[in-house]
């Protein structure tokens, strides 16, 4: 019959195996090097610091290669740091920054989910608020910080403001993004299952949209931190920035170290809360295919 | 009958071309109530848009399907489906995509737990309740797909290529619990594949569509002994008939689609 017609590609082959690939040889190495390669994560990273903060410690103090002025040693950093909180001068501005930037990423990252939802599920405000979200989004919009200081005066009012720009629009382009490519086959199942337009949105747009929310807020959370550091920089009588600035006209390195350090440790610990958030979010499993 | 198609045709718009695809036409087709009637059909014949349109997620541009007499406008409750791809929600756990049809019918949670448990149990996922599917293997992940199907006890289960991407020894040991579920539910199925042994071992009745435009070849009644996964039926003599029969119709469809340059 025409079955004879079938033919099988994958005739019977008589191949030779392949050889054992040859096993690779384990580095002993020196000791130290060892060390580098078995040490925990933590360790490794606790050990360099030490190692980096002793070079640089010796090079500031004995050989001086930078004046100390351009680059304290970090004792130096370190008696600046406990000084500035003792005399309550960090923690004032601190808590100013921190202020400034929870009330704008509150607002930002409402306002951006909230946009970012509608302009993805709506066809024609999509096609109307488009173009403006893309250009806000390449734009670097710290460009109207001097106008709004202008305006408004060295209040926080213009921070706040600028927070909110660097929030929103990351935010709304990831948001937009999630509720247009939900995917489709998941659309039709629940349209068989019965859903209507509601729990087409919420029990499949929404939650198929969650992991690019979180993005967005990780992200503009990150453009949040610049927007508050910049603005304080420029026009402001308070803040981190502004006091980084002032050490540092004043010839006070070491209390200009100190707040930069301060500023990494909270920028660190904020972009890890939303990263983590990101990677516990039940939304954030995979889409099994 | 419980489900008719009536000169059914399906056209799909082609908005970039400003043409329209023929995906059906003029088919028309009965299915008994408690049938396992399996589809088989060259690729792009139309056999998604069959179900489709039985499911009610497409309208036919002209003729009608009717269900239990009357015709089908929208999705319901009585016809479930199951997906080549699971479409399940990937954020949702087994038990809660098991749920998510009666969750959407608005049943009260006290009343869900028993009907999803007993269909998690059906479909031998038990254990699994809390797992996400990216957790599954595919075998596992249709069985939820299944359970998902059964839990809103539908009339007819309509079913797309459902082991399509499942690993050739999990496909046959869930053609082999699959005729032992719907034997013991009673549900008319509806069922897609590419697979003549599949279609062999689970169907009462075999539809052979031509490629597009998607048309009715030949219906090809399978008279083979039932429970099958119990019998070796793949050595009885009327299994190799059966089987070169659908297997020269497929060719004749194959060949056409060469010669004219489509496949
Ligand atoms: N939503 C759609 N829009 C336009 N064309 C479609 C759509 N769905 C399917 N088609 C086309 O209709 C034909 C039949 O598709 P389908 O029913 O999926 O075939 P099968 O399931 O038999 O492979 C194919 O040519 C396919 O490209
Ligand atoms: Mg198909």
């Amino acid at each position: 019959m025409d079955r004879a017609q079938v033919r099988t590609d994958a005739g019977p082959s008589a191949q030779p195996a392949p050889p054992p690939p040859a096993e690779g040889k384990i580095g002993r190495g020196r000791r130290s090097l060892r060390f580098l390669k078995t040490a925990p994560g933590n360790v490794l990273f606790v050990v360099t610091l030490i190692a980096f903060l002793a070079f640089w410690q010796y090079m500031q103090t004995q050989v001086r290669s930078i004046p100390p002025l351009y680059l304290p040693p970090p004792s130096a950093i370190w008696d600046a740091l406990l000084e500035n909180f003792r005399n309550g001068v960090f923690q004032e501005n601190i808590l100013y920054s921190l202020r400034n930037y929870a009330i704008g990423l509150a607002i930002g990252s409402t306002a951006g989910i909230t946009i970012g939802l509608l302009t993805g599920s709506i066809r024609k405000l999509d096609t109307i608020l488009s173009p403006y979200i893309w250009a806000f989004y390449a734009t670097p919009n710290i460009a109207f910080q001097p106008i709004l200081i202008v305006a408004l005066g060295f209040s926080p009012l213009p921070k706040i403001i600028m927070i909110i720009v660097g929030v929103v629009f990351p935010v709304i382009i990831n948001a937009m993004t999630g509720v247009k490519t939900v995917d489709n086959s998941l659309v039709q199942a629940a349209k068989v299952f019965g859903a209507n337009r509601l729990q087409l949105y919420t029990k499949v747009a929404l939650p198929f949209t969650v992991p690019f929310i979180l993005t967005g807020l990780r992200l503009g959370a990150t453009r949040g931190l610049l927007y508050m550091y910049i603005s304080e920089i420029f026009g402001s009588t308070q803040g981190l920035g502004f006091m980084v600035l002032q050490a540092t006209n004043k010839f006070q390195t070491p209390t200009a170290f100190a707040g930069i350090i301060i500023l990494v440790v909270i920028s660190v610990l904020i972009i890890k809360a939303f990263e983590t958030l990101e990677r516990r979010s039940p939304y954030s499993r995979k889409v099994a295919v | 009958m419980l489900i008719r198609a009536e000169h059914l045709t399906v056209e799909y718009e082609k908005a970039r071309e400003r043409t329209r695809l023929v995906a059906l036409w003029d088919l028309t087709l009965d299915v008994a109530e408690g049938e396992f009637l399996v589809i088989v059909g060259p690729s792009g014949c139309g056999k998604t848009t069959f179900l489709s349109a039985v499911a009610g997620l497409v309208p036919p541009t002209s003729g009608a399907v009717y269900f239990s007499g009357q015709a089908v406008r929208q999705p319901g409750p009585d016809r479930a489906m199951v997906f080549q791809d699971y479409a399940l929600m990937p954020w949702r756990t087994v038990e809660q995509n098991v749920r998510f049809g009666l969750e959407l019918a608005g049943k009260r949670d006290r009343e869900h737990r028993a009907i999803v448990q007993r269909y998690i149990e059906l479909v031998g996922l038990a254990g699994f309740e809390r797992s996400y599917p990216h957790e599954l293997s595919g075998g596992m992940r249709q069985r939820v797909g299944l359970a998902r199907a059964l839990a809103v006890d539908p009339r007819v289960l309509l079913m797309d290529e459902p082991f399509g991407a499942v690993d050739a020894m999990t496909r046959e040991i869930m053609q082999g619990e699959l005729e032992k579920i719907i034997a013991e539910t009673g549900k008319t199925v509806v069922f897609i594949t590419h697979s003549i042994d599949e279609a062999l071992v689970l169907a009462d009745r075999i539809v052979v569509i031509t490629s597009r435009p998607g048309r009715l070849q030949e219906i090809v009644p399978v008279d083979l002994p039932r429970p099958r996964y119990e019998h070796d039926i793949k050595a009885l003599p009327r299994y190799q008939e059966l089987r070169g029969h659908v297997w020269s119709l497929l060719q004749q469809e194959v060949r056409q689609n060469v010669k004219s340059g489509r496949e």
